[in-house]
């Protein structure tokens, strides 16, 4: 007969370096399959170890078993449905009594725990000393210490894990006698059930009386006290993180130094990023231009040939040109993150935030939008509430990404002078600041804002990133995206391709200019012409076609003057000015949208995020032109 | 026994001990989650830019606060 599957649930406060132990543990196993859903919810991965399997859920951090956040909620779902054979706490060394909390509460509901010491590293590096037979002796359920990015750590676990000579005898918390009294009591009167736990009626005490709350959590943490009063060791020195928080968090210059970082990060984005964008835009126009050549050598019909040419290869090359984006963005946001800087940043933009009604985590994502907004999107991830999340990949495609300041920079210079030119720029990024405030007030009409007004939040000390995790997760983003895209990046550019070859003649008789006339009648509440409508509709897919299509409509190439001078003969400063804003905001292109879809595996999302951008900006339009109308 | 007063009134660097919680709900709850208890000691550590939150070291730990989360608890000067 086949052993039965052991389920073990890792469990742990938030960055005690869960995940990573958890992928190091499956990861030396044989995986047999994996159900990990979002991030913030539990993820099972089956492995086979010995000729046992084991199911192994990574559940979300935790701060204790109760009802206070998202997290909690989703381990206490968990937990009720199936309860886990084993428990794998792991514990953060650097801040032992604080995670010695929930595993005290752990020790109240199961009795078969093991403890992970994790970043014991850096605790040694702190001058914290543990002893862990002590510790281990004390708790009375095994205790292994480790450092997460080691595989040594891994075989420990395993070790223990399949260990068939643990004794197991939980520590239990004393409460004083008048919380002893109301356990005791809790169940005839409060429930009728009465195979209920002892664990059970303590929840129902905390439930019932906040007084008695407080008493409870009291007497746990006073045994956290007492407990790491006899393991624990400090040699307490001015640390490193001491040192750099005193200048990273300072009063005055605290907000220039995190300008400063972010700056660094978009220089070096788009100064890295934009030759290898442009070699990889080049190498496809070169292809591009190969196909014509081979084709027509081969006697291929012509539209065969247009179609590989310049439908698939233009798409695909506009959108592998995103990658060097996302990939350098992601290396240097990894670095800010795993350093441990983003909390800071989050600290230092808490005020700025909760103007509109946010809390300084969001910030974060909104800033990554602008270099890219799939990097947005992503990096929305590290956010646990519903609502900040879908506040933060809604508004963040509303930040002009770096392909869209590429033309609305152009556009703006050849429009206007360049003192006009800054100011033209500035107001659209006010404006697109003022629509992400807008969409976090109209986001609130579909998910309440949970714990917006709790920002409590862990200040980890900080630590060098290790390369081989830095190098995995930016792999990851990366291959995750082009995966995610390349259908769509297929049809789509074929689609674009078919509206605008079709029927062969003149541009104006093409679909996709029969269309933009149809909707002129609409674009002209906004001062726009079919042309700027054309130029908009094959945005679409990627931002920057709106500029090119722009080229061909008013057929650049032919004239003397190049784009701009072209541009500025056949619109006025107004309408491009109009032009600029619906740009700006208008529907987020297509790998913003699919990106939107599979991180909320939800169709209405990315629809409404269509939508709703495509409303707001035609509303930002009829209001620039018609006012700009009436003061010029 | 020194004078009772709201810990988003404390100077940096100053000793306190906790003397009471007058939030409710889940704030409460997090908070207590976190070892701001009764009876706990406490050090701030400094005002964070724009003096909205403050960092705070409990039980070995450091937390940042908002300002209007600090005026929930009551602390007193550790002797």
């Amino acid at each position: 007969m086949k052993p039965p599957v052991t389920t073990v649930a890792f469990i742990g406060n938030p960055n005690v370096g869960k995940s990573a132990l958890f992928n190091a543990i499956t990861g030396a196993g044989q995986v047999i399959g994996n159900w990990c859903g979002k991030t913030t919810e539990a993820c099972t991965v089956r492995t086979r170890y010995n000729a046992r399997e084991f199911d192994f859920t990574d559940l979300p951090g935790i701060y204790g078993f109760g009802h206070s956040s998202t997290e909690e909620l989703a381990v206490d779902k968990y937990l009720h449905a199936k309860t886990p054979d084993l428990i794998v706490a792991v514990v953060d060394a650097l801040n032992l009594e604080r995670n010695l909390y929930l595993v005290l509460e752990i020790l109240e509901r199961y009795e078969k725990a093991i403890i992970v010491l994790n970043k014991t590293d850096a605790a040694t590096a702190h001058g914290i000393e543990i002893n862990l037979t002590k510790l281990a002796e004390i708790l009375g359920v095994p205790v292994i210490s480790t450092v997460a990015t080691s595989h040594n750590s891994a075989a420990c676990l395993w070790q223990t894990i399949t260990s068939s000579q643990t004794l197991w005898t939980p520590y239990r918390v004393n409460y004083p006698p008048d919380i002893e009294q109301a356990i005791e009591r809790a169940l005839p009167e409060q429930y009728s059930h009465p195979g209920m736990a002892r664990w059970q009626k303590i929840k129902a005490v905390e439930k019932a009386d906040e007084e008695k709350q407080t008493a409870i959590i009291s007497a746990r943490y006073a045994a956290a006290n007492f407990i790491t009063a006899c393991c624990h060791h400090h040699h307490a020195t001015e640390s490193l993180t001491d040192k750099i928080d005193y200048w990273a968090l300072h009063r005055w210059a605290g907000i220039p130094i995190m300008i400063a970082v972010f700056a660094l990060l978009f220089f070096f984005t788009f100064t890295v990023s934009r030759p290898l964008s442009n070699l990889i835009g080049e190498t496809f126009v070169y292809f591009g231009s190969a196909v014509h050549n081979i084709f027509s050598a081969l006697k291929l019909p012509y539209m065969l040939t247009s179609l590989v040419a310049d439908g698939l290869l233009n798409g695909i090359g506009a959108a592998l040109g995103f990658l060097p984006q996302i990939a350098i963005f992601f290396l240097i946001y990894n670095i800010i993150q795993d350093s441990g800087y983003i909390v800071r940043v989050a600290i230092l933009t808490d005020r700025l935030m909760s103007l509109i009604g946010l809390n300084g985590k969001i910030f974060i994502p909104l800033i990554a939008g602008y270099s890219c907004n799939v990097n947005g999107i992503l990096a929305s991830r590290i956010l646990t509430s519903r609502y900040d999340r879908m506040v933060a990949m809604l508004a963040s495609s509303y930040a002009p990404c770096s392909a869209r300041l590429g033309v609305m920079v152009f556009m703006a210079s050849a429009f206007f002078p360049s003192n006009e030119a800054t100011l033209v720029m500035l107001c659209l990024l006010a404006i697109s600041l003022g629509m992400m405030a807008v969409i976090a007030f109209l986001t609130r009409f579909f998910i309440a804002p949970e714990d917006s007004a709790v920002f409590m939040t862990e200040i980890p000390v900080y630590h060098l990133p290790h390369w081989r995790n830095l190098l995995a997760a930016t792999l990851d983003r990366t291959l995750h995206f082009l995966k995610r895209i390349r259908n769509i990046i297929v049809y789509s550019s074929i689609i674009m391709w078919l509206l605008s070859s079709f029927p062969v003649g003149s541009f104006e008789q093409t679909y996709i200019a029969r269309i933009g006339q149809i909707i002129e009648p609409l674009g002209s509440l906004l001062g726009l012409n079919w042309q700027l409508i054309v130029a908009l509709i094959a945005g679409i897919p990627a931002k920057e076609s709106a500029l090119t299509t722009l080229g061909v409509i008013y057929n650049a190439a032919g004239s003397d003057g190049g784009l701009g001078q072209v541009l500025t003969s056949h619109i006025t400063p107004l309408a491009a000015f109009t032009f600029l804003i619906v740009y700006m905001t208008y529907i987020p292109c297509l790998a913003t949208v699919i990106t939107i879809y599979q991180e909320t595996k939800n169709w209405s999302v990315a629809i409404c995020s269509v939508y709703g951008s495509i409303f707001l900006s035609i509303l930002l339009g009829i209001l620039s032109y018609n006012l700009g109308q009436l003061f010029l | 026994m020194s004078k009772e007063f709201t810990l988003d009134l404390a100077q940096d660097r100053a000793a306190l001990k906790i003397t009471k919680l007058t939030n409710n709900g889940k704030t409460r709850l997090k908070l207590l989650q976190m070892g701001i208890t009764p009876g706990t000691k406490i050090e701030v550590l400094r005002h964070a830019p724009l003096a909205d939150s403050l960092v705070i070291c409990v039980r070995g730990s450091k937390l940042a606060l908002r300002r209007n989360e600090a005026k929930e608890i009551s602390v007193v000067e550790a002797e």
